[in-house]
């Protein structure tokens, strides 16, 4: 099977390691991916305009579907956009109409159906857990990892259908497991990093992402996993503000898809910022 | 007479010339002064002319110093710059297009307009009328000629091209296609133009004019497509093989077969009927004219066009080249904004891939588009401020942006665009001008609600209220009337947890949702948690009676930006 990878918009210059890991990493699990000529996932412009939301999402959707491939997000906010967008244009049919009516003046036709996937259901619904756990060369045995799941792919979950149980999801510690880790049972692991407030109330956007850093020290985190691009860039910037405040470094936020990539053996650093 | 002279006569070049070029010295330097002194982004990142000089001049020689950077800017020189190999590897007609008209720019700059001083220098036997510089001239007016039909084509079927090409663009085209079409006609002319072969022969010619004159016209009149008006000359074998001779001996050494001429000589067939009207009223002259003048225009346009491109693009590439995003000194990176501006050729590329650039659709503002953007924050950088209607607008575009950087890296000119864009919202922050929504945010923040008091005229407002009419009219709106006031939100939201206020009105989502139950609409607006919503959907996804709450949140916050920007 072959994926649309759907890095986001935020790895082209801030986290370009994201899609640089994943490659690497689904090339070794033989999952194959291409990357098309999309845009952005509408996320950023949802506030502004439900429209404008809809058509960058729906715009995706039919590239991909011209392609005749299921996406793959790197970012839970991509993932839930696409999915939220694929639902209003599945019960509404005038903004389908007007979407296609946009989307045709540049050739592009959505029709629906096209399956979107993140990282994370990817690995745990459409690739063999033998495969993965094959492939983990050094076992990352003993490590504590805090799974910090994202919003926008967990909720709504009649919507983005990401875990069967959103109250009580196991998606990201499951996967977390077959490197070897442990997982930590992390009472914010479900909570907002806070980065959809961080230019509009940096008040609230830093108690967000410090209460995540400290809660999950307390439950002896050794490190956070991310599979998101803005949580992970919260992460660097509430980082940045504790490093700055002179206190002690608090533990690292890794990506996924670095995190597998080290198990693997792909990644000597899973620090890397590039 | 001596004025009429000035117009049609030899010195007509000269003044033209001299003109053109100081046109073009003044403009250069003024631009020069401008790369140094100018400055986008924040006032607080402005630096001292002196000072950018200064690193510039620093950063220059870090390069001659170092042998791996010698090696490195000789490899982008090459593979970027003279090949555009980047270019190649994006769009296969877009590099065709432009090696066409850059290459043969360059040859027909180089080897034909300068020949005086490169093609006589390094070719010992250089004459414009022997091969292989006749044909060499052909195949390097076809090459432009032909780049010049693919821009066209592209610029008139990419809908996306379509929509941000101006007449600058058109006008370039036009002037260069002018440059081109003067030049075949000016040769085809010259090649059918008995005015021109009396010349030749008075000047370069030593023979009988009785006998070897006709036989020399005949051979020129059926092999060379010279048309004599008036003049009816004998072709006979003998006369032919006689002409030749006196050929040989006269003409050759400087003159091949205009047939090598393989645009000209065709049109010089073309035109053949009109010779007489050609040549009587020596319309080789004019084409001529026509050309000097279009490459004097073209000079003295260049330093303020687009064509000013054909300077500035070499270095911007070689920068990226050997710098890529990352630059040291804050002059340097002050110096590089404002000299990318310059550099920016209006070919679209960034605005074709741009992730948002689709949203030109829905919210009809141009500066959704990068390239437009770079047009416009490089003519106000150089003295063409923006109205604040049109600054609002431009903030509105700039923030639309996502700063996905994929213009930079698509950028063939090698722009750091996404610099660019930061300085340039640096900027829009500091003049009060941010994202749209922090601004919206304040305002309603700040906004103390209307008391109606007792004196207000008392009346009914007729029809619906329009915030409600516009929930109940989408999917996700219309779900609020089925709250019961559990408060299972207000339970669940992560910020009323942090803030642990739910006495003041406005700083939980339930009350939001009663405010618009009750038709207080412009007070749910109003409500802190709407502005303060982090979207984690918490609410929503824990809602008995199905109300999407948080997207009816983003709905109110559209609604403000529609009454903003009525979109």
């Amino acid at each position: 099977m072959k994926y649309a990878l759907f890095s986001g918009c935020r790895t082209g210059f801030d986290i370009p390691q994201h899609p640089r890991s994943a490659k690497a990493v689904l090339s070794r699990l033989n999952v194959a991916v291409e990357e098309l000529d999309f845009g952005c996932c509408g996320y950023p412009v949802k506030e502004k305009n439900l429209d404008a939301f809809l058509l960058l999402a729906i715009r995706n959707l039919a590239i991909a579907q011209a392609h005749h491939l299921p996406v793959l997000t790197l970012c839970k906010c991509c993932f839930g956009s696409l999915k939220q967008a694929d639902h209003y244009f599945q019960n509404d049919s005038e903004k389908r109409v007007m979407i296609n009516r946009i989307l045709e003046k540049e050739g592009l036709h959505y029709i629906g159906g096209v399956k979107i996937h993140h990282i994370l259901t990817l690995l745990d619904r459409e690739v063999d857990t033998g495969i993965i756990q094959r492939s983990v060369a050094h076992p990352l045995n003993g490590i504590k990892v805090a799974a910090s799941y994202g919003c926008h792919a967990l909720r709504p979950s009649t919507i983005t259908g990401f875990d069967d149980h959103p109250n009580a999801p196991t998606i990201f510690e499951r996967i977390i497991a077959l490197t070897g880790a442990e997982t930590v049972n992390w009472s914010k692991r479900l909570e907002c990093c806070g980065n959809p407030l961080l230019e509009k109330n940096s008040t609230l956007a830093r108690d967000f992402i410090l209460k995540k850093y400290e809660t999950a020290e307390q439950e002896g985190a050794d490190i956070i996993c991310t599979a998101c691009n803005y949580c992970h860039m919260q992460y660097e910037y509430g980082r940045d503000l504790i490093l700055k405040s002179g206190s002690k470094s608090p533990i690292p936020a890794i990506l996924l898809t670095q995190l597998l990539g080290r198990a693997m053996g792909l990644e000597k650093d899973w620090t890397a910022k590039k | 007479m001596a004025f009429y002279d000035l117009l049609t006569g030899p010195m007509l070049y000269t003044w033209s010339f001299f003109i053109a070029l100081a046109i073009f010295l003044i403009g250069i330097i003024y631009r020069l002064i401008g790369f140094f002194r100018l400055t986008i982004g924040p006032t607080r990142t402005e630096v001292p002319a002196a000072d950018r000089i200064k690193a510039f001049l620093a950063g220059l020689f870090g390069i001659i110093v170092s042998p791996a950077r010698i090696f490195h800017f000789f490899k982008t020189l090459i593979l970027d710059v003279v090949l555009q190999l980047p270019l190649m590897r994006q769009n296969r007609l877009k590099w065709v297009m432009h090696i066409c008209i850059y290459w043969g720019f360059a040859w027909l700059f180089f080897f034909h307009a300068l020949e005086g001083y490169i093609s006589e220098v390094i070719f010992s036997n250089y004459m414009s009328t022997l091969n292989p510089f006749m044909a060499l001239r052909n195949m390097a007016g076809v090459m432009v000629m032909g780049g010049i039909a693919i821009a066209i084509y592209r610029r008139r079927t990419h809908f996306r091209l379509k929509q941000i090409s101006t007449h600058h663009d058109y006008l370039a085209i036009a002037l260069l296609a002018l440059i081109m079409i003067s030049g075949f006609g000016l040769e085809a002319a010259k090649i059918i133009s008995s005015g021109v072969f009396n010349d030749m022969v008075e000047e370069y010619g030593f023979m009988d004019y009785d006998e070897e004159l006709p036989a020399l016209k005949a051979v020129w009149q059926e092999e060379y497509n010279v048309y004599f008006p008036g003049e009816s000359i004998p072709v006979t074998p003998e006369i032919i093989e006689l002409g030749r001779m006196i050929n040989e001996d006269n003409c050759a050494a400087c003159h091949a077969n205009p047939r090598w001429a393989f645009v000209s000589y065709p049109a010089s067939l073309a035109i053949k009927p009109a010779a007489g009207f050609f040549n009587r009223n020596r319309l080789d002259v004019l084409l001529l004219n026509i050309h000097f003048l279009s490459c004097f225009i073209a000079l003295a346009y260049l330093p303020f066009s687009k064509f000013l491109h054909i300077l500035t693009t070499p270095v911007s590439l070689m920068i990226s080249g050997l710098a890529g995003q990352q630059i040291k000194r804050d002059e340097n990176k002050a110096t590089r904004r404002i000299f990318d501006l310059s550099a920016c050729t209006q070919c679209g590329t960034c605005t074709s891939h741009c992730a948002v650039g689709p949203l030109f659709e829905i919210f009809d503002n141009p500066w959704v588009f990068p390239s437009e953007r770079v047009t416009r924050i490089r003519e106000s950088a150089w003295g063409r401020p923006m109205d604040p209607e049109l600054k609002e607008a431009f903030s509105q575009g700039s923030f639309i942006c996502t700063m996905c950087n994929k213009c930079s890296q698509l950028c063939p000119a090698g722009l750091n665009l996404q610099d660019i864009w930061q300085a340039t919202r640096g900027r829009l922050a500091e003049e009060s001008l941010p994202d749209p929504v922090i601004r919206m945010r304040e305002r309603r923040q700040k906004r103390k609600p209307e008391k109606a008091g007792l004196e207000a005229p008392v009346a009914i407002k007729p029809g619906e209220n329009p915030v409600v009419a516009s929930l109940k009219s989408s999917l996700q709106g219309a779900t609020f009337s089925q709250c019961y006031t559990c408060l299972t939100c207000t339970s669940t939201c992560p910020v009323v947890g942090v803030t642990g206020e739910t006495q003041a009105f406005g700083s939980a989502p339930h009350q939001v949702i009663h405010a618009l139950i009750l038709g207080q609409t412009d007070l749910a607006k109003d409500a802190s948690i709407v502005w303060d919503c982090l979207t984690c959907y918490k609410c929503q996804e824990n809602c008995p009676q199905g109300v999407r709450i948080t997207d009816i949140f983003y709905q109110l916050r559209n609604m403000e930006y529609h009454q903003e920007f009525g979109i």
